[in-house]
């Protein structure tokens, strides 16, 4: 039969410290990770049909061909924007830059939508 | 000057011979056994009845984990390999109680894992019983997510880690206080070789 301390010990402390560091220091990976950022996929779809399907962690612009002429969208520190686009109203333009999941830019008369899909997928909750 | 009628027992406490063992003739085998199906029958109400009590913290995977104490009092009392018997034999009935394939599997894992994590404590002669009951409530939550993990094939789930870890600190001291405080009325040497336990 072994003895079992009954006392809090040094080692003890030393544990909780440790599991204490570990929690901390996993939450503000997440949190610094995740901010400003989210991993979605932008989907860009010219007359309902996707012509375009890539993730926002690489920064570039590119062109689009519409119905009306070239959507020139950028894409730059995980967000997206529309910066130039052949049509009247320029109301893509304005919306300006979406990042999160569920965001979208429609230009409706050039038919383009840029839309940011959520990645990975899959239940976010585990039943117990 | 004319002895007692108290001996001193293999683990050298004095002890009344008549309440340490009140069965002489039942073998030590015997009494192991008794031992160990009690304590599975005791961590199995545990688990019962934490089950029905409301969840403390809406976190899944979060228990307060009141089964434990009885791995822990197998360990501290029985051994590690009774302690690890103990903690099987619980998981296994629990499992099939509440008829969850994938709780089963990931109750005998983690279980398992925490039992040899508080079975290292416990022979590492530096931390005491609370420390194992923290150590083993820590590595039961982060085996049980990793499991889960490993079956949903989610890999967002890891974000969960902190959380479930930082949980396990209060529940992981509360069960060892626990622990401690049955530990008082059970006598020291009340192992497998002849106490009133065993």
């Amino acid at each position: 039969m072994k003895a079992v301390r009954k006392r809090w010990t040094w080692a003890d402390s030393l544990l909780v410290a440790g599991v204490l560091a570990l929690a901390i220091f996993l939450l503000a990976q997440d949190v610094s990770r995740s901010g400003g950022r989210h991993d979605g996929i932008l989907s860009v779809r010219v007359n309902g049909n996707e012509v375009m399907c890539l993730g926002l962690s690489e920064d570039r612009e590119l062109e689009v061909r519409g119905w009306q002429g070239e959507s020139v969208l950028e894409i730059r520190d995980g967000r997206v924007r529309m910066v130039e686009s052949a049509c009247p109203d320029k109301l893509c333009v304005r919306t300006g830059w979406i990042s999160r999941p569920g965001e979208s830019i429609v230009c409706l008369p050039n038919r383009v939508v840029l839309e940011i899909m959520a990645s990975g997928g899959g239940p976010d909750a585990v039943n117990r | 000057m004319p002895s007692t009628d108290k001996k001193f027992s293999r683990d050298g406490t004095l002890a009344d011979q008549a309440v340490r063992q009140p069965y002489p003739r039942l073998d030590a085998r015997a009494r192991k056994v008794g031992a160990m199906g009690m304590l599975v029958a005791l961590g199995l109400l545990l688990q019962i009845v934490e089950g029905s009590l409301p969840p403390v913290i809406p976190l899944p995977g979060a228990k307060l984990g009141l089964a434990n104490l009885a791995t822990l009092v197998a360990l501290i009392y029985l051994g590690p390999a009774e302690a690890v018997g103990v903690n099987f034999l619980r998981c296994l009935l629990g499992g099939l109680l509440r008829g969850s394939f994938v709780g089963l599997l990931i109750s005998i894992s983690a279980g398992t894992a925490a039992t040899l994590a508080m079975v290292a404590l416990h022979y590492l002669p530096l931390f005491s019983l609370v420390g194992m009951s923290i150590a083993g409530a820590v590595v039961h939550n982060a085996v049980q997510l990793a499991v889960a993990l490993w079956l949903v094939g989610f890999p967002g789930l890891r974000h969960y880690l902190p959380f479930l870890l930082l949980v396990a600190l209060p529940t992981g001291t509360l069960i060892g206080w626990v622990a401690l405080r049955v530990s008082h009325f059970i006598p020291a040497g009340a192992g497998v070789k002849g106490g009133a336990f065993g």
